[in-house]
């Protein structure tokens, strides 16, 4: 039988069997955009993540107190050392050729209220250079002063969600704060920014980093941000903030350096994964689509026995009696998967119209892998009944 | 053309063994018109479907037109089947879902004949049998005659050399069933082979020439 002739048969199979057609190809079709759906939601989260991360920008170094030596590939949040990494660590590395700015950063949490009210929020000790390297910007007010490095001024700066909590409609500029046991004058009010690497800006407060040793009890370092000029080779610089360190530290190198192509290849290879795990589990319904072909087709088998044996009778071989039910699976979940990717695709659509902070993508080997998973299961699971049907003896099918 | 020698089949029944088929011994010739009667259970439809290659026998040979069909793969029957046999079945065995015409363009699209010829072809059969206006009906559209008609175009579109028709009045009135039976007896006058068994004596006794089958017992009259 010709291929065109046997898709026209097939076709008069799904017409006339239009319920079981539209019940199959629904099942089929919502498989297919589950995968689709999941991974792409796997990868819009993906690249949502490495954009933060790329507003960090490429000529950043991250310096963190600690060596990393056996954790693995993983970012070290908090490690430990005998040594501090000190503001005296950041004056010095600022001095090293290629670097623009250093945002030393001492951080810890603390009771912040005026008057009557008060939250417990993040406060960041750090200079203006911290505006600048985590692209924030004031909204009104000052940033901080100069000096924020050398001398423990007491004001701060207030992200916009810790200001309304606080002041309400008020004006906050010029007030006055209670910080645990310190009090710090408003002098700005950032910008909203929203959340950027997990610390939601809008509740944070930033003092400067002479403050922050006084209400933390602590001169060491959280960790520092380093710019550098874009031509400045990011190999050789991290290898001088190396020596400086192990030169200012006694011989040890007790500190880590990330960088923003280290942070975003580690995140990378999570999301990956996690995109991957989604995507199987919405496989799972596929292999359910899959049984439900098998089910349906060996009653369509049973019911079609007659129609079997006629077409021994007039010629046919095992072979074509086969084929007859496996192009009529494939064909079905072709067009099925076909509209689960149409229908994947309007959601998509959809949730971009509606969800405007991210912008969902579809992977380009998603439609492809769901369609080939969804073909791949179809055979799988009409081979036995196709199997049954061929062997099936035209003198048995035939009697009434 | 055809020719059974000492053809032997059994059934198992339980323990017993049936001897369904006892030692046939059968010549038929191009343009014969035979038709083979008997009781219920005495081996008329069995023979039919080992003369149409839809059984195999335990023993013994069956040739036609030279071929030794009993050496064939399962393969090989069904090439025969599709290019030497027309059946023409009790029950009609119409697919419902097919129009007439797409039912009796069947053979023709196992053959692989292009579409075109395809059309050409069915559409002077049907017109042979009298159902030029009904080629594009359903099953369910058409009386008990004329999905017989339907069924006889169908066997007789690849031109083959044998039409085995088993029992092909038996669904049908008096009326149609002698229609029937002319239209058959046409083919035959135009030089087509035509086995048929059925029960009804006076159809049967339209044939050129009558078998009688009794315990699996082949006799001529």
């Amino acid at each position: 039988m010709k291929t065109s002739d046997l898709l026209q048969f097939t076709l008069t199979v799904f017409v006339r069997h239009r319920w079981r057609t539209a019940m199959l190809s629904t099942c089929v079709a919502l498989g297919v955009a589950a995968v689709v759906l999941l991974t792409s939601l796997g990868e819009s989260a993906r690249r949502y993540v490495a954009k933060e991360f790329a507003m960090l920008g490429s000529d950043m170094l991250i310096v963190l107190p600690g060596k990393k030596q056996t954790s693995g590939g993983g970012i070290p949040m908090y490690a430990s050392t005998v040594r501090d990494l000190t503001l005296e660590d950041a004056a010095a590395i600022k001095q090293l050729p290629g670097v623009t700015a250093v945002a030393p950063i001492i951080a810890g949490s603390a009771n912040v209220a005026f008057g009557a009210r008060n939250r417990d929020c993040i406060v960041i000790g750090s200079t203006r250079e911290f505006l600048t390297v985590r692209q924030l910007s004031i909204a009104s007010g000052q940033s901080l002063p100069a000096d924020a490095d050398s001398i423990g001024r007491p004001v701060a700066l207030i992200g916009s969600e810790l200001k309304t909590s606080l002041f309400g409609e008020q004006n906050a500029l010029g007030k006055m704060l209670d910080v645990d046991n310190y009090r710090y004058q408003v002098i700005g009010i950032l910008a909203e920014r929203g959340e950027s690497l997990g610390l939601d800006m809008r509740n944070m407060l930033i003092i400067p980093v002479r403050s922050s040793e006084a209400l933390f009890s602590s001169e060491a370092l959280f960790r520092m941000l380093v710019d550098s000029h874009p031509q400045t080779d990011k190999a050789q610089l991290k290898n001088a903030i190396y020596q400086l360190v192990k030169q200012r530290h006694q011989g040890e190198e007790d500190i880590t350096i990330i960088t923003q192509q280290s942070v975003m290849q580690a995140f990378n290879s999570i999301m990956l994964t996690l995109t991957a795990v989604v995507g199987l589990l919405a496989s799972v319904s596929l292999v359910i689509a899959g049984i439900l072909i098998m089910n349906l087709s060996l009653i369509s088998v049973q019911q079609r026995r007659a129609e079997i044996g006629l077409l021994k009778v007039l010629g046919a071989h095992a072979d074509l009696v086969a084929r007859l039910f496996v192009t009529e699976s494939l064909l079905l979940v072709g067009i099925a998967g076909l509209l689960g990717l149409g229908l994947s695709s309007l959601i998509i659509w959809l949730a971009n119209q509606w969800v405007p902070i991210i912008t969902f993508v579809t992977p380009w080997w998603s439609p492809i892998i769901a369609m080939l998973l969804a073909l791949l299961t179809a055979w799988l699971f009409s081979y036995m009944p196709a199997r049954r049907a061929a062997a099936i003896a035209p003198v048995e099918a035939l009697r009434p | 053309m055809i020719k059974l020698q000492q053809v032997n089949k059994w059934f198992k029944s339980g323990e017993d063994r049936l001897h369904v088929l006892n030692d046939i011994n059968l010549q038929i010739d191009a343009g014969d018109y035979l038709s083979i009667m008997g009781p219920s259970g005495s081996g008329k439809s069995t023979l039919l479907n080992m003369l149409g290659l839809l059984d195999v026998f335990d023993s013994g040979e069956y040739w036609l037109n030279d071929v030794a069909t009993h050496q064939l793969s399962e393969e090989q029957r069904a090439d025969v089947r599709g290019q030497q046999i027309g059946f023409i079945f009790q029950n009609f065995q119409l697919i419902n879902r097919l129009t007439a015409a797409e039912n009796v363009a069947l053979p023709l699209m196992l053959a692989n004949m292009d579409k075109a010829e395809r059309q050409h072809t069915v559409s002077g059969v049907l017109s042979q049998v009298g159902l030029a206006d009904r080629m594009h009906h359903l099953p369910g559209q058409l009386s008990g005659g004329q999905l017989q008609r339907v069924a006889i175009a169908r066997a007789i579109v690849q031109q083959p050399a044998l039409i085995l028709a088993d029992e092909p009045t038996g669904n049908l009135d008096q009326h149609a069933g002698h229609d029937i039976i002319t239209l058959l007896e046409s083919l035959n006058q135009q030089g087509q082979t035509i086995v048929m068994v059925t029960h009804d004596q006076d159809m049967g006794a339209r044939a050129k020439r009558h078998i009688r089958m009794v315990d699996g017992v082949l006799s001529e009259e």
